[in-house]
């Protein structure tokens, strides 16, 4: 009987767990990038300036949802069904790795920072 | 000053009725309880199932907060000129609020999925996947909270 019991266990969808992890990692990339590229290139944020009352963060805060919403359902597409296993640490890593990423360059004195080069 | 509870006009109750100061009190509370649970449940197997309600209501909280915020945000400028401290900190604030947003929605999916089955041996990076989530949101909503007095 116990060999029954291991077909009638219920599945884990390990390829959506993966997809989920991928996808927030990547969120957290559009974040802090398109913050970045929000405060650097002030043309390109007159140009998506979307609310006056609501005002930049919004785009990033849609822009990282957007992204991390459409590489979900890209990735549970192209993951579905699929052996995940040695995706799995590299997964994670990655997610570890954006997440530092997002928690430093969003430091107001990390992402304000420059240098500026004065003529003589 | 005015006092909150014990002097005789108290103004608790109007600081009750701020919906905004309500609900963030909430998601306080709430992380407060669920880092305990998430430290617990690697000893306790069935604390999984309350863990991930937990977190569940935390996103809904979250999605509030954000709901009310944008609903009654000034103009954040983003011209040279009003580039000062209180600027930059609101937007750190905001870029540092995302982090629960996303951190506690995957850790509900791995939890939705993994249920107790996470304490398997082949499920470790996901284990840690959500115990860093739920520590990290909880530490992005204190930073929050601290920076929301400067």
């Amino acid at each position: 009987m116990k060999l029954f019991d291991q077909f009638f266990k219920p599945r884990v969808h390990e390829s959506v767990a993966i997809s989920a992890l991928l996808a927030v990692s990547l969120a957290l990339h559009a974040a802090w990038l398109s913050h970045l590229i929000l405060f650097r290139v002030p043309e390109l944020f007159n140009r998506l300036f979307l609310s006056d009352t609501i005002g930049p963060i919004f785009i990033v805060y849609t822009l990282s949802l957007g992204v991390g919403l459409g590489s979900f359902l890209l990735f549970c597409f192209f993951l579905r069904g699929r052996d995940c296993t040695e995706l799995r640490d590299r997964a994670f890593w990655f997610f570890v790795v954006s997440l530092i990423m997002f928690l430093v360059l969003t430091f107001p004195f990390v992402y304000v920072f420059e240098i500026a080069v004065s003529s003589v | 000053m005015l006092g909150l509870l014990l002097v005789a006009s108290p103004t608790l109750l109007f600081n009750l009725l701020d919906p905004g100061a309500v609900i963030f009190g909430l998601l306080l509370m709430l992380l407060s309880a669920a880092v305990p649970l998430l430290i617990l449940f690697a000893r306790v197997p069935q604390l999984t199932k309350p863990l991930f309600w937990i977190l569940l209501v935390i996103e809904l909280i979250l999605v509030a907060v954000v709901v009310v915020d944008f609903s009654i945000l000034p103009t954040i400028s983003s011209n040279a000129t009003s580039r000062d401290l209180s600027i930059l900190f609101a937007n750190h604030r905001w870029l540092l609020f995302e982090a629960p947003l996303l951190l506690v929605a995957l850790a509900c999916v791995i939890l939705g999925i993994y249920r107790e089955r996470l304490f398997e041996a082949h499920a470790r990076p996901y284990r840690q996947a959500v115990v860093l989530s739920v520590i990290v949101s909880f530490i992005c909503v204190l930073i929050v909270t601290a920076e929301a007095f400067i």
